[in-house]
């Protein structure tokens, strides 16, 4: 929920500004801002269950702290106000040998196993393509980027789980938590912060928040619901990157 | 020069695209075993039984104390004794090293099979004396627990029709453990 209120206050911030300007300098011949693109890329943190390693929840990650990187940018239509558009990368991590022995030790005690081996393959890959409205401030050589945005998130690729329990009669078999690669929507907002090297380029530091409901996952191979059993994932991220504009 | 500027963007995006999709995906495997208070690993796997009885009865007759302990799961049974002559009628247990001997000491090893067109437990193989040994490290009299060790061996020697051996297969049970395990004290009288 307050993810929600940061987004919609975001927005707020963003009409009410744009409202402002559009009485403030109807007469004026003011120049605004010019589109851009950037090139941008730093680091993506997975936040809430998509970073937990908790196993008793069902909805945990295990994501870790990971690159990202994309092309962003703004296309103004009415003076400071602009489509804002970002497509970027993240890789988020896999499980390490913690992550795998932690699940190995509680689904050994979910279902009073002799033991349990856990093998996990594959990384946490996504995409973004997210658009929104964008108001940027001007001082100088400096804007202030203010955007909330909405889209899609590709699941690229999640890791892939087998879980084999010893000594259970009832589950014999290996049972799979299965990679997923699916579109879900997405949303979030960021703020960014460019310097002007002169009419043409720019630099800029941007932090930003993406949420998404996630990606189903499938289990396949289980006799015996016992313990964990993960049936979607939901996605959080916040970034922050440093980014080389061109402005056109 | 501005003509080239979006192509080298997009080049440098593809660039990074290849670079962390080459991230290392080796798969990353743990085992865990359990933690249960009795536990032994019989030929090589980990066997915590989820049936435990733990008893020390005490005969005034013969004044013996007898340590007894049957543990069962997944039609595998594992049993051990150590009786203690010369005892007195108290909940506790002298500790120490108690070698398997066939008479005051004994062990089994015992699997689910069909006999008399039912499921019982039979021994599987023999325990013969100095086959392995039980150790009583620590005894609570008073919470009545006790915390010990065990491993031994059972040898099953196979014979042809003619009565000649065929093989002899060993079943080792290493690394028994019991810890902290509650047992019940009686007295025979």
């Amino acid at each position: 929920m307050k993810r929600v209120y940061i987004i919609a206050s975001l927005f707020i911030i963003i009409f009410t500004a744009f409202k402002a300007h559009a009485q403030d300098k109807a007469q004026d011949n003011k120049i605004y801002e010019k589109s851009y693109i950037a090139l941008y890329g730093g680091v993506s943190n997975p936040t809430g269950n998509y970073g937990s390693t908790d196993y008793n929840n069902n909805k945990s990650g295990f994501a870790k702290k990971g690159v990202t990187f994309g092309i962003e940018g703004a296309i103004y239509v009415y003076k400071n106000l602009g489509i804002g558009y970002t497509l970027s990368f993240q890789d988020q991590g896999k499980l390490i040998y913690d992550d795998t022995y932690s699940l190995a030790q509680n689904y050994t005690t979910s279902y009073a196993a002799d033991g349990t081996t856990v093998s996990a393959t594959g990384r946490y890959h996504n995409w973004n393509i997210l658009v929104g409205p964008q108001y940027s401030f001007v001082y100088h050589k400096f804007v202030l980027d203010l955007r909330a945005s909405a889209g899609f998130i590709k699941m690229a690729s999640t890791p892939e789980i087998s879980v084999q329990v010893t000594g259970v009669p009832e589950q014999t078999a290996i049972f799979y938590q299965r990679k997923s690669s699916a579109f879900v929507v997405g949303y979030g907002g960021n703020v960014g912060l460019r310097y002007k090297l002169s009419d043409g380029f720019a630099i800029g530091v941007k932090g930003a928040y993406i949420s998404s409901p996630g990606p189903s996952i499938k289990t396949e191979g289980r006799t015996d619901n016992l313990g964990r059993l993960v049936t979607k994932l939901p996605i959080s991220e916040f970034q922050t990157t440093l980014g080389f504009t061109i402005i056109f | 020069m501005n003509k080239l500027r979006l192509p080298v963007f997009l080049l440098l995006s593809a660039l990074c695209a290849f670079i962390i999709q080459s991230c290392n995906k080796d798969a990353v495997t743990a085992t865990a075993y359990t933690t249960a208070a009795f536990q032994a690993n019989i030929n090589g796997a980990t066997w915590a039984p989820d049936s435990v009885s733990m008893f020390i009865t005490y005969n005034p007759d013969s004044k013996t104390k007898t340590l007894s302990c049957v543990g069962t799961k997944s039609q595998k049974q594992v049993l051990f004794s150590v009786a203690l002559p010369n005892s007195g009628d108290t909940p506790g247990f002298t500790l120490g090293t108690y070698n398997i001997d066939g008479a005051v000491v004994n062990a089994q090893y015992k699997t689910q099979q069909l006999s008399g067109g039912s499921y019982v437990f039979l021994p599987h193989g023999t325990v013969e004396p100095g086959a392995g040994s039980i150790i009583i490290t620590a005894i609570d009299s008073v919470k009545k627990e006790i915390t010990g060790t065990f491993s031994f061996y059972s040898r099953t020697t196979n014979y042809d029709n003619a009565g000649n051996v065929i093989s002899i297969s060993v079943d080792n049970i290493t690394a028994g453990e019991f810890t902290n395990k509650s047992y019940i004290y009686t007295n025979n009288q």
